[in-house]
């Protein structure tokens, strides 16, 4: 990297299942209390990105229409409209390259004003796929479930094991919209049967939220905070958008975007990490995410998370937050990865807290299935 | 956030919907050709010459050689269950009167999936790797829908 990037302050929304707030008001709050919180004055901030998507907010360039509340008013501002990692991603860019100090970073969505799982059949082929008709994102991602388990044996309870570990971290994070102090795996299993073999508490919830994150150069973050989060290595890729063209027992992207951030990060292996933040929009996913950093071998991340390596108290703890499956709001999502695993490494996450991290990583997805995936490693 | 808001939060929501027709245009020569032989009963799949891959539905640029693909192979039109979901409500949330059986299939010679209908089975019973067949119209016009839906062969 042409010079060092550091995270210097965080915020978000407390993600709700519907909040009353209108977007923008989500939005102007969120902003006004990262930047009071941190004493950082707007004209401190060069550039803003924000992250939404024009399906989700059912307007186009809707980013047009935040730019007041996200405090991006006479600046160069710019969205991206995949995740909001990958907007802390293009942060980083600007900011390497010189020509900014200063990025605030803006990822919202409102899961409760529209219907997520069909405003993601829109992302398939219209003149194909589109035309059965039978597509939403969760039969799309009940597919590749089912596909994963026939590769390597797994059954339900190897998912519901998943929901039971992150939606109970989720009850230790107040900022989650969804988590049980006590769950088990037969209650997951007695949950709504949407797409078999996905239940509800097998799939994210629909979620209303925001995050913003302040990113720096090196020389300005030392500046702005005593306790910066510095990008290590990051690394992103993606597969083909049709289904039938690719491997869905494996995320085949998501493996070569670990591969090359641990390389940039100079870390051998993923066991030098000591706090894991994915984005498992469904609980299979996190198996499959496990695996995918080399956590562990292709089919074992059941078993990974059977030894309660992945639990919050284990030799690799994975969403100690609760995850995606606690709290989900689109585009915000992986900006929220992010932000918990900064907070980990500054010893902030409260309950959900895990015992001293020196490395993190975040991941976030978007696209069907997963179809695109990046990794970011974080340290102090 | 901590802080009381300074304005009163009164909200309502408003209903509204996309209201944009479109015209995609797309590459007749290789989808249109694909449900031509439909037509005709037959399952044609495109081949890379480069790394040999069948795809099924037919492709014409492969994403792993980056090279244009011409080639036509006709396949059998037996097919294998890969992957499969059982859909309790449509795509737009309705609770579906009988659920439906979603497959993702491999036909033999294919290296790609296709989705598919399937029908004639009980949900329970679907299992990956169980031989398929396709059940065709009768009046074929040329159309992915020629081919209703599959059934175990």
């Amino acid at each position: 990297m042409l010079r060092r990037v550091g995270i210097v302050a965080w915020e978000q929304s407390k993600s709700e299942l519907e909040k009353e707030e209108p977007r923008e008001d989500m939005i102007y709050y969120l902003v006004k209390a990262l930047l009071e919180k941190n004493e950082i004055k707007r004209e401190e901030i060069d550039t803003v990105i924000q992250c939404s998507n024009d399906y989700y907010d059912g307007r186009t360039i809707s980013n047009v229409f935040t730019v007041v509340p996200s405090g991006a008013y006479l600046k160069q501002e710019t969205k991206v409209e995949q995740d909001g990692a990958w907007a802390v991603f293009y942060a980083m860019m600007r900011i390497a390259s010189g020509h900014f100090d200063t990025a605030l970073v803006v990822g919202y969505s409102k899961g409760s004003e529209f219907d997520p799982w069909l405003a993601h059949s829109y992302c398939l082929d219209p003149t194909y796929d589109r035309q059965f008709k039978f597509l939403n994102d969760c039969s799309c991602s009940a597919l590749q479930a089912r596909a994963y388990m026939e590769a390597y044996n797994l059954t339900p309870q190897d998912l519901a094991l998943v929901s039971v570990k992150n939606l109970t971290n989720g009850a230790k994070n107040p900022l989650s919209a969804r988590g049980f102090s006590q769950l088990t795996v037969e209650q997951v299993l007695e949950s709504p049967l949407y797409s078999d073999p996905l239940r509800e508490l097998m799939c994210y919830p629909f979620t209303d939220g925001a995050c913003a994150i302040v990113l720096a150069s090196e020389e300005k973050a030392k500046k702005l905070t005593d306790k910066p989060v510095w990008i290590l290595g990051v690394s992103c890729s993606q597969e083909e958008a049709y289904l039938g063209a690719r491997d869905l027992t494996q995320l085949s992207s998501l493996k070569k975007s670990a591969e090359k951030a641990y390389k940039m990060a100079g870390i051998n292996s993923p066991s030098e990490i000591g706090v894991f933040e994915v984005s498992e929009f469904y609980a299979h996913q996190e198996l499959m995410i496990t695996e995918a950093l080399g956590l562990a071998e292709p089919g074992k991340g059941a078993e990974l998370l059977k030894k309660g390596d992945t639990q919050l108290n284990g030799k690799h703890p994975v969403n100690p937050s609760g995850g995606a499956l606690s709290a989900n709001p689109l585009c915000a999502t992986g900006m929220l990865r992010i932000m918990e695993a900064g907070k980990q490494l500054r010893g902030e996450a409260g309950e959900h807290q895990v015992d001293h991290p020196q490395l993190a990583l975040a991941h976030g997805q978007y696209g069907i299935c997963a179809q695109s995936n990046i990794v970011l490693i974080l340290g102090r | 956030m901590g802080e009381e808001k300074e304005l009163k939060l009164e909200t309502r929501s408003v209903k509204g919907y996309w209201d944009i027709q479109y015209r995609w245009r797309f590459n007749t020569a290789y989808l249109a050709k694909y449900a031509q032989g439909l037509k005709d009963k037959k399952i044609l799949g495109t081949r890379c010459p480069k790394c040999q891959r069948v795809f099924v539905p037919p492709t014409y640029i492969c994403g792993r050689c980056l090279v244009e693909i011409k080639d036509w192979v006709e396949l059998k039109g037996e097919a294998e269950l890969i992957a499969y979901t059982v859909a309790y409500s449509a795509i737009t949330g309705e609770e579906l009167k009988e659920p439906n059986i979603i497959g993702m299939i491999k036909f033999e010679g294919a290296d790609s999936w296709s989705l598919a209908q399937i029908k004639e089975i009980k949900p329970e019973e679907v299992r990956i790797g169980i031989k398929l067949k396709p059940v065709w119209k009768e009046e074929r016009k040329g159309q992915l829908g020629d081919i209703k839906y599959f059934v175990p062969a």
